[in-house]
């Protein structure tokens, strides 16, 4: 009985995850403009204008950086785009304002665990966001083979991959978490955006990890964001092997429990404080 | 000059309300000071890490480039200080919140986008141009009177440049409902107003110095207080955004002409 019970549980939230996996799925695709926007071009931006930053340094002569020279930079950079782009976005979740607006209650009043609605857009953004990439790969190394980035192995290929997933949970977490203080705070966007600036320079989006001073560089591998784009666009180039994989594994599934224990923390606390009406 | 003064007042009153506003929610004004401070130290470090493995980035000393952020991060606090109702427009023109917009005692594209007075921004206003003067003591002779002078120039070109880009984007949203078309291209500008115009290429620099001027935000103003570019190119350049943003806010009114409450 007490064995069926969980496993029951387990089931009611893997069917509500579908659900609201097809639910939120039809909602992205239903303003095409929108989608389109949101969806296809966001990300790309910074990692790309950055190419021309790096070609007027290093275009030019020998010189290279952190051990990048241009070609690699730019293999490099189209690595941290795909990825970045793969990572959960804080425009993805409307908590906050759910909070705000009152109107989360009504979800609270229902059997199902809330958090498992969240996930569906988690498992939303990720299924639209990989196949984003892979059409975005498809054109890129038939129109720019010279450039487009090449596994050094199938398995840092794996690799890569593996850790740009549990980075993106990290930063679904963040975002869940940033939305959380909603229950206490008049507003939330100022620190989503915040966070937002720290993880692109914390996981290396313009500048690699790699290329900055060492002090600042080792600092930075105990955090998620370096984990989540770094790292694993270095493991794709080879520059990186599977010990400094294993270690980025740890790290994640480090900074994930402790996400996940706040996040369990805070919203309970915040649910106690929450009156139907916002903060 | 009437209607200057009139739309003067209403921007004192815009800044009254913003100023009350500001005393009751104080967490939001931290948080925002402590946003932009993250978003200038991002900045500053990327550009000094870039700087430790190159002396020059497209002909832009580190001192330069030093002053090139000092001119976007006071084009930022602008934006913020004044123009922060701009992200909203797409959302408040799909749910049909506009009509009174339409009632309302001095030009439209006035009052809708300079409605939102932030507080907290004038901090960051006041950090920002901090840095442009510490930038500007590495340049001989920028702050000497004539120097100086061209500084209130560049930023007249700034603040004016980012007024015309925040209401010409918002035009796109006219035309596709709920597509967000205005925060990507905004998106996409400041990525592009980040680095000096000089790392792009040749076409590229033209688009972005002529019909979306996006250099006239931080590349052309910096570029033209530090003798980059003569006084007559910079005349030329003012006149001509002068006159794009004409066109811009008359674009703006047309298309405002055909909204309906109900587009969503």
């Amino acid at each position: 009985m007490s064995a069926t019970a969980p496993s029951s549980a387990l089931a009611r939230d893997l069917r509500l995850l579908g659900v609201a996996f097809a639910f939120e799925l039809r909602k992205v695709t239903a303003w095409r403009a929108g989608f389109v926007v949101r969806e296809l071009m966001r990300s790309l931006w910074r990692p790309l204008v950055m190419i021309f930053v790096y070609r007027a340094i290093l275009a030019t002569s020998d010189a290279r950086i952190g051990g990048f020279d241009f070609p690699t930079m730019v293999a490099y950079l189209i690595l941290a785009a795909s990825f970045e782009k793969l990572l959960f976005h804080q425009r993805g979740l409307d908590l906050a304002d759910q909070i705000f607006q009152g109107y989360v209650t009504k979800y609270l009043t229902m059997p199902v665990r809330f958090f498992v609605l969240a996930l569906g857009r988690f498992a939303q953004h990720l299924a639209v966001q990989s196949s984003v990439i892979a059409g975005l790969w498809a054109v890129g190394s038939l129109l720019f083979p010279q450039w487009w980035p090449r596994a050094a192995s199938a398995s840092a290929a794996v690799e890569a991959f593996a850790l740009v997933l549990l980075g993106s949970y990290c930063a679904f977490l963040v975002c869940f978490l940033v939305n959380v203080l909603a229950f206490w705070l008049e507003v939330v966007w100022t620190l989503s955006a915040m966070a937002s600036f720290v993880f692109s320079f914390a996981a290396g989006v313009l500048v690699p990890v790699s290329a900055m001073p060492e002090s600042l560089a080792g600092a930075l591998r105990w955090l998620f964001p370096y984990w989540a784009v770094s790292a694993p666009g270095e493991l794709f180039l080879g520059r990186l092997g599977t010990q400094e994989f294993v270690r980025g594994v740890c790290v994640l599934l480090s900074w994930i429990v402790a996400l996940e224990l706040t996040r369990e923390f805070l919203w309970r606390r915040g649910l106690h404080r929450h009156v139907g009406a916002g903060a | 000059m009437n209607a200057l003064l009139h739309h003067l007042r209403l921007a004192r009153e815009f800044a009254r309300v913003g100023v009350i506003r500001k005393s009751q929610f104080r967490v939001e004004f931290l948080t925002q000071v402590v946003m932009d401070t993250a978003w200038y130290l991002v900045h500053i470090a990327t550009f000094e890490i870039l700087f430790a493995h190159t002396d020059s980035l497209a002909g832009w000393s580190r001192a330069e480039v030093r002053v090139f952020l000092g001119f976007l991060f006071l084009s930022d606090a602008f934006w913020m200080i004044w123009l922060g109702q701009c992200w909203h427009f797409g959302r408040e023109l799909k749910d049909g919140v506009l009509d009174s917009l339409r009632l309302r005692p001095g030009a439209s594209v006035f009052v809708y986008f300079f409605q939102r007075f932030s507080l907290e921004a004038c901090i960051n206003g006041a950090m920002a141009l901090g840095w442009l003067l510490f930038a500007l003591l590495d340049i001989p002779g920028a702050l000497a009177p004539l120097g100086l002078l061209k500084l209130a120039w560049a930023l007249a070109l700034v603040f004016w440049a980012r007024t015309v880009l925040s209401v010409g984007f918002t035009i796109a949203e006219f035309r596709a409902v709920n597509s967000d078309l205005s925060n990507l291209a905004w998106e996409v500008t400041m990525t592009l107003a980040d680095r000096p115009v000089d790392v792009f290429p040749l076409r590229m620099r033209q688009l972005l110095t002529s019909f979306v001027p996006v250099a006239a935000l931080s590349s052309l103003p910096a570029a033209f207080v530090l003798g980059r570019i003569s006084p007559l190119e910079a005349a030329a350049h003012s006149l001509w955004i002068f006159l794009l943003g004409v066109g811009v806010f008359a674009w703006w009114r047309r298309s405002f002409r055909h909204y309906a409450s109900a587009l969503g």
